[in-house]
């Protein structure tokens, strides 16, 4: 899922908290910095590193203990959000 | 002479971020507030604060964490953002077939317990004559300008070239050190066929890029002083690579510039006070008898020795002092601080270059500027200036700069 995210934006933990970090090649309307909480930021890694909808959804459920319906529809959430800050490149292939 | 009891537990609570100590090493109830502020001074806050915070429970953190925090956080946001790019950038002009040499903080970064608390303000490179045009078209192709005349361009030892809203800044380096300090380059003349990796950056061999950091701080101290920082990349750089240092070698080009017993020096302030192991010889550190004053200067001028206005003036005094005695002249030349010579001012005063007889004239401006300076900034003043010159030249003799 790494071609949905806007590039030129990077996500760092500093001071135990995590953020969406803007460098030259993010879209100039986003903010140089903004605040991520760590759900957010473990998809947000997983998503940068290429995996598919399926192995986010998986390590997601294998890590916070939480149901697979429960675990898609907080990644559905994150990228509804994503996608309304404009950190979304393109419309998410559902297939 | 001594140092406060803030600069003193400034010192102790670097030495403890550093080294990652437990926090029964922290001094006992160190004022934070003065130890912040120097640690900003120095450019050093994240460094230090990412340690503190880690050695409280949130219940027992002092007041003003919460408020110290917020300002760590945007310096080390902004600091990841330009280094992603300087690194995207570096790697554009490896791909051209470039050699650009990465130099002092994207490499000594690398070496701090936390590297992204290190902040970088740019990305220096050394840059070979003939790849320099080839360099200066991608970095233009990357969206970066130069920030000089395109006659600077192609006679200035180093052109810096920012992006449109400036957190990004790459600085080519025709060669380490001005001619003016031309000294300082000649242990370097086999810069690119020593070079070697590291982190992702060819560089100068681990000894040549130590030798450079101390000739850099050697600059600095010269210009208007050196900040506790470069001092640390030093302690760290030996700590990392000093077992493998050709030592006599390191000595004779240190003796060479009259920077020994300043080396000297900076050895036994990392290793006294930063509590690093610096493999160099006894004897040569035996030559630095007393550091209390140069760490004085280094603590009470700031990151790159530029605190104030008037220690920044300081520097035509000292850099007068230091060429003339390298050239054999015997002036130190205080009142050249006010009345610098035409070469000094034509970077200031561009009519000079075409019109010489107008020298004066420059004078005249300059110190008009200067007043206006001083009115403006409450921490400068010509006689401020003086009395720190004089303070400055001084340290230059007592640390056998000037012989």
């Amino acid at each position: 899922m790494n071609n949905l995210l806007t590039p030129g934006v990077v996500c760092a933990c500093i001071c135990d908290e995590y953020f969406l970090i803007t460098t030259m090649e993010a879209p100039k309307e986003l903010p140089m910095i903004r605040g991520l909480n760590e759900t957010g930021a473990f998809f947000w890694r997983r998503m940068e590193a290429g995996h598919s909808r399926e192995e986010i959804i998986d390590a997601t459920v294998r890590e916070h203990d939480i149901n697979a319906e429960a675990a898609s529809q907080a990644l559905d959430d994150f990228l509804l959000l994503l996608r309304e800050a404009g950190y979304l490149s393109m419309e998410e292939d559902c297939t | 002479m001594n140092l406060t009891r803030a600069q003193a537990d400034f010192l102790s609570v670097l030495s403890c971020a550093l080294h990652q100590a437990p926090a029964q090493s922290l001094p006992a109830q160190p004022e934070w507030f003065q130890v912040f502020s120097l640690a900003e001074k120095h450019h050093l806050l994240p460094v230090i604060f990412d340690y503190v915070r880690r050695c409280f429970d949130e219940a027992a953190q002092p007041a003003m964490f919460p408020k110290v925090k917020p300002l760590v956080i945007s310096q080390i946001a902004r600091h990841i953002s330009s280094s992603s790019d300087t690194e995207r950038i570096y790697r554009a002009l490896r791909q051209q077939n470039l050699h650009p040499l990465a130099l002092k903080g994207a490499l000594c970064a690398s070496l701090y317990p936390a590297p992204d608390t290190r902040i970088t303000a740019d990305l220096d490179l050394l840059i070979r004559e003939d790849e320099f045009t080839a360099c200066h078209q991608c970095l233009i192709a990357l969206g970066l300008s130069p920030d000089c005349s395109d006659e600077a361009l192609y006679q200035d030892y180093e052109v810096s070239y920012f992006s449109a809203d400036h957190n990004v800044c790459i600085e080519l380096h025709r060669a380490l050190f001005s001619d003016a300090e031309g000294i300082l380059n000649q242990p370097f003349s086999n810069a690119f066929q020593t070079s070697c990796e590291c982190d992702g950056y060819l560089t100068l061999s681990p000894e040549n890029h130590f030798l450079f950091l101390i000739f850099h701080a050697f600059k600095h101290f010269i210009h208007s002083g050196v900040g506790i920082r470069q001092i640390c990349d030093i302690g760290l750089w030996a700590r990392e690579y000093g077992d493998t240092f050709n030592w006599p070698r390191l000595r004779t080009c240190c003796a060479n510039a009259n920077a020994d017993i300043f080396a000297a020096c900076l050895f036994r302030i990392a290793r006294e006070r930063l509590a690093f192991t610096v493999p160099c010889p006894e004897d040569w550190m035996g030559d630095c008898e007393d550091i209390i004053p140069l760490l004085l200067d280094v603590l009470e001028g700031g990151v790159y020795g530029s605190e104030s206005l008037s220690r920044l003036h300081t520097s035509t005094a000292t850099l007068n002092a230091v060429r003339s005695n390298l050239s054999g002249q015997d002036k130190e030349g205080l009142l050249r601080s006010v009345f610098p010579e035409r070469a000094y001012l034509v970077g200031h005063y561009p009519y000079l270059k075409e019109h010489p007889l107008l020298l004066p004239v420059a004078w005249a401006s300059r110190l008009c500027r200067y007043a206006s300076e001083t009115r403006r900034h409450k921490d400068s003043s010509a006689s401020e200036s003086i009395r720190l010159a004089k303070k400055r030249l001084q340290l230059l003799r007592d640390y056998k700069i000037l012989r």
